[in-house]
């Protein structure tokens, strides 16, 4: 069982730059390309979502150096090499520069989710943003992957969170497909089912509320 | 109205024992940028075009461009409430609308939706508003006339059911007076109509509404409804959803009759519509399948065959030209797209003469076959005529001297022009216009002054239903003038000229030699003396 917190990579506020989308699938299928054939796929991908947790939210002025247009590529190859050198593996820092020299650093965030799009795919793993109300227990998780993996193939990875709105069961989302079996949908179809039926109610025994005048 | 306790409780029971077997599924997708009744959906993979979409707040909208990336949404209702990051569902329907004799009398907007405060719209029966014209097997030539009571119209330019006649004209020239008379002259045709209202004012919509009520047509009317401040998306869905409703009793073995006033504020709509989707603008910024959405809108009106009931639906389009611009975009395409159109000339109007209707470029491609036998007996060659006298005037306002064949036929034409004027909301009888177009085409009204014409005309139509009562019927039951009662209505002219004349003073009185004693002359007959003015 995979699972992994929904928190800040939620669906629902990740940012999307729909424009940037075709050339950040072009950066991110070489990022993995090279990762692939060093056999460090995982490392890298760690290492990538590091950057951006740990580097770029922590230093919105860096983030901000890095993709001004004022400032040479030259300039922000040195600030990498300097700032990251140390730390940074070699294929890492390197994927950075070509990034950097196409002129394409303010598009690393969508390069970032291309990557792990793509190593999804790679991996055959699904990914399933699961809302409840209460919170899931383990053995509820493992219930949900097998029933998942069933329905679905693959290996299913659960995005879990908290929503009390929804009064009790669960919503899952699989890509743009949602399976909503909360119940404040549920009374939302009872409520619109009884005004329904109120509406027909009215509207076949018209005659006995007075005038006929409306159609 | 109290709930039945059992009732509810067994909803609820049923809801609750289907609890764990229903799981709602849906495909959404996130607003990505929103504005101007356009949205930006990221995700919606499934989604196919014109498919319906909901937004949170219950508003929906259509799926207009499938791009790479993301779904371009047009919002049809209120696009403020929804904002950036708002999920959308996918609902796999098309969009459709309520018809049948649930939405004749009501006043609706393009979705359906009530707005005359007179309750739901109860019915099950819907159409989606995109649907397939019929093709040519299903359907027929046109052949029944579809009486406008517009003399003018009913005599030249001759609509039949099926047909879709082209109205244009600059602004204020009496283009919806035309449509609203046509619709109101439907009283006892058994013809439904529909008056879809695109880009107007509302207080204009209201004041048309108001006259249908005051004459009695909203009882078989239905107005669909988007005002000049209504969304860009509704106004361009407006002219298919009135189709959808019109359409329902055309393939139900009924008469249908539609008005677009007006199609040029639809093409607007679209063009911004499109403009914002960055679809490439064209001619005018029109986008390139402007033309096909009026094509396909138009062609949706036909006369079905026999065997599928023989229903029709007849169209008239509105265009408004500017400063009689017939050569712009949008009029050239509907004008090639329709069987014919009325022109309607603002100088014309300021003349006196309404319907401002140019008789010379005004057409109908259906002809005779759209007319009743009287009518196209009385009316063959007036079309001709009045073109020619057209020129004549012209011609005689240069010289003096005119010699009597010229001077007669411009008398007739004088009275004609005189004759075919018409108020609005005052459409006429079919059998009335035979009677009062063969009294002026065969000069029985050469010897009137031209101030009392109208005046003639109405004691005219009077007395031949008080005194004629008769000839009217039998005119009226087989819709034709034969010999006998052709020779009979000229008798009843004639005696009701002598009683009209002593109505008139001296000075009106016609001078004896100025005035053939028997005027007889056909159009035939007067055709040489054409060829000798010329």
């Amino acid at each position: 069982m995979i699972e992994i917190a929904y928190g800040k990579r939620s669906f629902a506020q990740r940012q999307i730059d729909v424009g940037a989308q075709p050339v950040a699938a072009v950066y991110a299928q070489a990022l993995i390309d090279a990762a692939q054939a060093a056999g460090k796929i995982d490392d890298v991908l760690v290492e990538f979502d590091s950057f951006i947790s740990d580097v770029l939210d922590t230093n919105p002025k860096f983030e901000a150096i890095l993709t001004s247009a004022q400032i040479s590529p030259d300039e922000k190859n040195d600030l990498l090499e300097k700032g990251l050198g140390q730390a940074a593996s070699r294929l890492f820092l390197n994927f950075l520069k070509v990034v950097s020299r196409h002129g394409r650093l303010e598009i690393l965030r969508s390069i970032h989710q291309a990557a792990h799009a793509l190593n999804d795919r790679l991996r055959q793993l699904t990914r399933v943003q699961v809302a409840s109300a209460a919170p899931l227990d383990d053995a509820m998780k493992q219930r949900l992957t097998d029933s998942i993996r069933n329905m679905l193939g693959g290996t299913p990875v659960l995005e879990t969170e908290v929503w009390p709105e929804l009064v009790g069961g669960i919503m899952m989302r699989v890509g743009d497909t949602v399976y909503d079996g909360s119940i404040s949908t549920r009374l939302e179809h009872i409520r619109q089912k009884m005004i329904d039926r109120s509406v027909h109610e009215i509207q076949s025994r018209r005659d006995s509320f007075g005038t006929s005048e409306g159609n | 109205m109290r709930f039945k306790a059992d009732e509810i409780a067994s909803v609820l029971q049923k809801e609750i024992e289907h609890y764990e077997s229903q799981i709602d599924v849906r495909e959404v997708g996130r607003v990505l940028e929103v504005g101007d009744g356009i949205a930006r959906v990221y995700g919606l993979t499934g989604v196919m075009a014109g498919e319906m979409v909901e937004f949170p707040n219950g508003t929906f909208g259509l799926a207009f461009n499938l791009e790479e990336n993301f779904v371009g949404v047009i919002i049809l209702g209120d696009y403020l409430q929804i904002s950036e990051g708002d999920e959308v569902k996918s609902t796999g329907r098309l969009l459709s609308v309520p018809v049948g004799d649930a939405v004749i009398g009501r006043v609706v907007d393009p979705l359906g939706k009530p707005l005359d405060g007179k309750g739901p719209i109860v019915t099950s029966d819907t159409r989606p508003v995109e649907f397939m014209a019929p093709g040519i097997a299903q359907r027929q030539p046109v052949r029944e006339p579809l009486q406008t009571g517009i003399k003018a119209i009913d005599a030249m330019t001759p609509i039949g059911r099926g047909q879709r006649e082209l109205i244009i004209g600059d602004r204020k020239t009496g283009k919806t007076a035309i449509g609203i008379d046509a619709i109101i002259s439907q009283k006892n045709s058994n013809v439904k109509c529909f008056y879809v209202a695109i880009g107007q004012k509302e207080s204009t919509v209201a004041t048309i509404i108001e006259a249908l009520r005051k004459q009695g047509a909203m009882d078989y009317t239905t107005v669909v409804v988007s005002g000049a401040a209504s969304p860009a998306p509704l106004q361009y869905v407006a002219p298919y959803s009135g189709t959808a409703m019109a359409e329902f009793f055309m393939y139900n073995k009924q008469h249908a009759l539609i008005v677009y006033d007006d199609l040029s504020k639809q093409a607007q709509a679209y063009r911004q519509l499109s403009l914002l989707m960055r679809r490439p603008p064209g001619r005018e910024a029109y986008p390139g399948d402007v033309f096909y959405a009026h094509s396909r809108l138009l062609e949706r009106s036909a006369k079905l065959s026999d065997e599928l009931g023989g229903g029709s639906l007849t169209s008239l389009p509105i265009i408004e030209t500017l400063e009689g611009e017939v050569s712009a975009y949008i009029p050239t395409n509907v004008i090639s797209i329709t069987d014919g159109q009325i022109y309607l000339q603002p100088d014309l109007f300021f003349r006196g003469q309404r319907p401002a209707m140019n008789v010379g470029i005004s057409v109908s491609r259906v002809g005779g076959a759209a007319q009743i036998k009287a009518m196209k007996k009385v009316a063959g060659g007036l079309r001709l005529d009045l073109a020619s006298f057209r020129e004549l005037e012209a011609f005689a306002q240069l010289g003096t001297d005119l010699d009597a064949a010229t001077q007669s036929k411009l008398d007739r034409g004088y009275r004609m022009v005189e004759l075919l004027k018409q108020g609005q909301y005052q459409p006429m009888d079919v059998i009335d216009e035979v009677l009062i177009i063969f009294a002026g085409t065969r000069g029985y009204l050469d010897d009137v002054p031209r101030t009392r014409v109208a005046e003639w005309e109405h004691d005219y139509l009077i007395y031949i239903r008080d005194q004629q009562h008769e000839l009217r019927k039998k005119i009226s039951d087989t819709k034709d003038l034969d010999d006998a009662s052709m020779e009979s209505l000229k008798k009843a002219i004639m005696a009701f000229k002598a009683q009209f004349a002593t109505k008139l003073t001296d000075s009106e009185k016609p001078k004896a030699d100025t005035v053939p004693k028997q005027p007889t002359t056909t159009p035939a007959a007067a055709k040489p003396a054409k060829a000798k003015a010329h």
